[in-house]
């Protein structure tokens, strides 16, 4: 309970503040259990099939630095090479078609998701994505955007200045 | 004729013609799976009202990830205490209607009206958007959750503070905080996968 080690990856972009938030986080702890669960199938899956785990944490880099959360790139810069999270980073190509389109795509669902179209999804597909790839990378572009806002908040609760 | 999944992936014949609390339908931009089809996994996940809904068995096909989604769902909008369950669908439409998710904000702002009985004061929400005021405590909510919606978030520990003076306790802006965040999410999916369309009369 008093722990002040990171138990989880909200915990950790949390930092310091993540003990005076803990008894708010522990009241609801299958939020807790499950948005780690979400993390976890998102970013260690079973089969990333053609999303790939380094795709995965390049596109959360370009969310993080869409939403100026600078702990959340940190954590996803750390798992790529450093060229390649520039890129990410930066919005500039990455060499990897099929990734630049995800995070075209990354752009508009995190800045503008009510301007998404049917004909985006037809982009993905254009470079080879199925349909489950296509609800996989919606999921976690759409995840990192909570995990960002739940750490965000939190840190707010905690009595520091976002 | 039985409906397939690629029939459900079809042009909408009414689009809404703006925010409502009336019920509406999602049509679906890519396939969903078909129940015949599910692995144990798929099945799984679609219990209930989901094995119905086109959303739910397209998000089926990364089972794992809306396994764990609908549990952060569940905790979040129906785990005990906290702040009243009107208020955490109030931020739900806060957010729906800050994304401009006509669907979410459909469901949610209904399900707000019907637990604290104001729909007047949430359908104003739905046609003036996050900039409306209602009353000191239903505005602090709605200002906390707009700006942490925002992309970049830009809440400030003032929001929490005037949440603090009208005597919110900290476990209830835990929960407007993870609302707000849970809706980035849900927002994000309904918008890129699909759109709403207004049920045949």
């Amino acid at each position: 309970m008093t722990s002040t080690s990171p138990t989880d990856e909200i915990d950790r972009l949390l930092g310091t503040n993540a003990a005076a938030v803990r008894p708010m986080r522990e009241a609801r702890p299958a939020a807790v259990n499950h948005a780690q669960g979400a993390y976890d199938a998102l970013f260690d899956p079973p089969d990333p099939r053609g999303v790939s785990v380094a795709h995965r944490h390049a596109i959360a880099l370009r969310v993080a630095a869409l939403a100026e959360q600078p702990a959340l790139a940190d954590r996803h810069r750390a798992e790529l090479p450093t060229a390649l999270a520039g890129a990410a980073e930066n919005a500039e190509a990455t060499g990897d078609p099929v990734l630049d389109a995800l995070l075209t795509h990354t752009d508009l669902l995190t800045t503008r998701p009510a301007e998404a179209t049917r004909e985006d999804l037809a982009a993905l597909r254009a470079f080879g994505l199925d349909t489950t790839d296509i609800v996989t990378a919606s999921q976690l572009i759409a995840f990192v955007n909570f995990q960002l806002r739940a750490a965000a908040g939190l840190e707010l609760l905690a009595g520091k200045e976002a | 004729m039985t409906t397939t999944p690629a029939d459900e992936v079809r042009a909408v014949a009414r689009r809404p013609a703006g925010f409502t609390q009336e019920r509406l339908d999602w049509v679906p931009w890519i396939e969903p799976i078909a129940l015949t089809d599910a692995t144990e996994d798929q099945l799984a996940v679609l219990d209930g009202f989901r094995a119905e809904s086109p959303y739910f068995r397209l998000l089926a096909r990364d089972p794992h990830v809306l396994r764990e989604r609908s549990a952060v769902d569940k905790a979040i909008f129906y785990g005990h205490g906290g702040l009243p369950r009107a208020e955490r669908e109030l931020t739900a439409t806060v957010t729906s209607r800050l994304n401009g998710c006509v669907y979410c904000a459909s469901v949610h702002s209904s399900l707000s009206s019907q637990l604290s009985g104001r729909a007047a004061d949430v359908q104003r929400l739905l046609d003036e958007g996050v900039e409306v005021r209602i009353d000191a405590r239903r505005d602090a909510i709605t200002d906390f959750a707009a700006a942490l919606s925002a992309t970049p978030p830009r809440a400030t520990a003032g929001h929490v503070a005037r949440l603090r003076e009208l005597g919110v306790s900290d476990a209830e802006i835990s929960d407007i905080v993870h609302a707000a965040a849970f809706f980035s999410w849900a927002n994000r999916l309904m918008l890129t996968l699909g759109e709403p369309e207004v049920p045949e009369a």
